[in-house]
């Protein structure tokens, strides 16, 4: 089915660090859900920080923020015109 | 926050409301507010001072990807629609940008309290009048130590005398104003010194912050005091306040950032007032809840990341550029959040079984996290004695007999 969607591209700037989107698998037979973000200078201190932080769950992923393409329907940018202020 | 004054002398805080969680807030707070975080927003990384214990690793240049006017004027439309009370303008230095009292205009006009946290040496008598008149509720002005001990860990000669015109100029345009001081080795024994000096110019609200271990804090860990330290400046300052207002100087004090400080409170009114004293002040506190992190206070950072508290900016929940801050906070898939708002129920070691656990929630978790590599381990700074970890509570009156809470 085509996608009738329309999503804008978010920047996310980096920080101080390097940030670094984590993702756990809770349970093996769970699917795999995106965490937040910790900041450490290499992949081998970022999975300490997310293990320390989600050391019950199964697998951890970690992927570099900058190497994430972020496509939302809503960012923050859209949002500003919104007619239905608070 | 604790407010000491308020629990030791039953002062109605004039601070009521400026946090929620400060002891004397709920009675002005509806309940629906009350389950809502503070929002302390870092509105830019830059600052014109570079401190050696800066949370925010604040930069003498901003940094890229700051959140616009526009952005943040969102933001706050969001943060409103939310039900956030209070937002706490932030840094770096707000005033480095020169869209803060716009902002804090904004917030006003959404029917949030605004409040800035500053270093005060640009506060002019104008930007004060400025932010007055744009509805700032308070300023927080940063000071640690007396002139010498202050500019030396400020990293500016002057800083000082600048944030005392800086407090001058909000009291002059007739804006609450009160003293943010982080208790640390160096700075622990300029802290009466400190109040005495700012309480001549005009100061009456004194919050001490204990050091978490966030941003540069951590690297000044060795700087932090020992638990016979800590306690010890925790009991001077209930002296001191009981001191104040023996004198007829109704001062507020407030100690921030340790939950220890509550269990150390309970017992010291017990010591010093008795036991029903002593149960009152428990009351007070265990409604008040323990330490907020994750839960009652939230962080957004320059970029629009949410964090935890403003002090662990080392793990982001998610960014507001992304999704509103309301998703984010009430998104209790997350395990760590949710893991959070039920820690009592995972709080280990000599948290586990303490007879505080209700007041305090085992402290705080970003400094378990920075030395035991564990968020729901004890808090390092904890200074409870064992016999004290392992009391009747809540205290029961002199003859064994409980009253009702009051
Ligand atoms: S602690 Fe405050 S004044 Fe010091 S560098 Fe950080 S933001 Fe600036
Ligand atoms: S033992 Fe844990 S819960 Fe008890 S006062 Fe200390 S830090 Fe708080």
């Amino acid at each position: 089915m085509a996608d009738m969607r329309e999503r804008t591209r978010v920047e996310r700037s980096s920080g101080d660090g390097r940030e670094w989107e984590t993702f756990v698998r809770q349970d093996p037979d769970s699917s795999l859900r995106h965490v937040g973000s910790v900041t450490a200078g290499s992949e081998g201190v970022a999975y300490e920080q997310a293990a320390t932080l989600f050391g019950d769950a199964a697998d951890i992923w970690l992927c570099p923020a900058e190497d994430m393409c972020r496509y939302a329907e809503r960012p923050l940018c859209d949002r500003i015109e919104d007619a239905a202020d608070a | 926050m604790i407010s000491v004054s308020k629990l030791l002398c039953g002062l109605a805080a004039a601070g009521d409301g400026l946090r929620y969680d400060d002891p004397s807030g709920p009675d002005q707070i509806t309940e629906q507010r009350q389950r809502k975080p503070v929002v302390v927003w870092n509105t830019t990384k830059g600052c014109n001072l570079y401190c050696e214990h800066c949370y925010a690793g604040a930069e003498t240049e901003p940094a890229t990807g700051e959140l616009s006017t526009a952005e943040g004027k969102r933001l706050i439309n969001e943060l409103a629609a939310f039900g956030v009370p209070v937002v706490l303008f932030s840094g770096g230095e707000p005033l480095v940008r020169d869209d803060v009292t716009e902002l804090v205009g904004h917030a006003a006009d959404r029917g949030i309290r605004p409040v800035l946290s500053t270093n005060g040496t640009l506060l002019t008598r104008e930007r004060a009048r400025d932010l007055r008149d744009a509805g700032l509720a308070y300023a927080g002005v940063s000071v640690d130590g007396l002139p010498e001990t202050n500019d030396a860990f400020r990293g500016e000669e002057g800083a000082f005398d600048a944030a005392v015109d800086g407090i001058e100029a909000c009291l002059d345009a007739g804006l609450k104003t009160g003293l943010r001081y982080t208790v640390t080795e160096r700075t622990v024994d300029d802290m009466p010194g400190v109040i005495d000096l700012l309480h001549d110019v005009g100061v009456d609200r004194f919050c001490f912050y204990h050091l978490d271990y966030g941003g540069r804090g951590a690297a000044v860990q060795d700087a932090d005091l020992t638990p016979a330290a800590r306690r010890r400046v925790v009991r001077r300052l209930c002296d001191l306040t009981r001191e104040y207002h023996a004198d007829g100087a109704e001062i507020e004090t407030l100690l921030v950032g340790n939950y220890a400080d509550a269990a150390f409170l309970v017992e010291y009114a017990r010591e010093e007032l008795g036991a029903t004293a002593a149960r009152r002040v428990y009351e007070y506190l265990r409604r008040n809840g323990g330490d907020p992190a994750g839960e009652r206070v939230a962080d957004i950072d320059y970029r629009g990341d949410v964090h935890l508290t403003q002090f662990w900016q080392g793990y982001a929940l998610s960014n507001v550029r992304d999704r509103p801050f309301g998703r984010i906070w009430t998104d209790t898939a997350n395990p760590l959040l949710s893991r959070l708002r039920t820690r009592e129920d995972h709080l280990s070691g000599k948290c586990a079984d303490c007879c505080y656990r209700d007041v305090c929630r085992g402290g705080s978790p970003l400094r378990a996290l920075a030395v035991h590599g564990d968020p729901f381990a004890p808090d390092p700074q904890c200074y409870l004695t064992d016999a004290e970890r392992q009391r009747d509570v809540p205290p029961a009156d002199g003859n064994g007999v409980s009253e009702p809470a009051d």
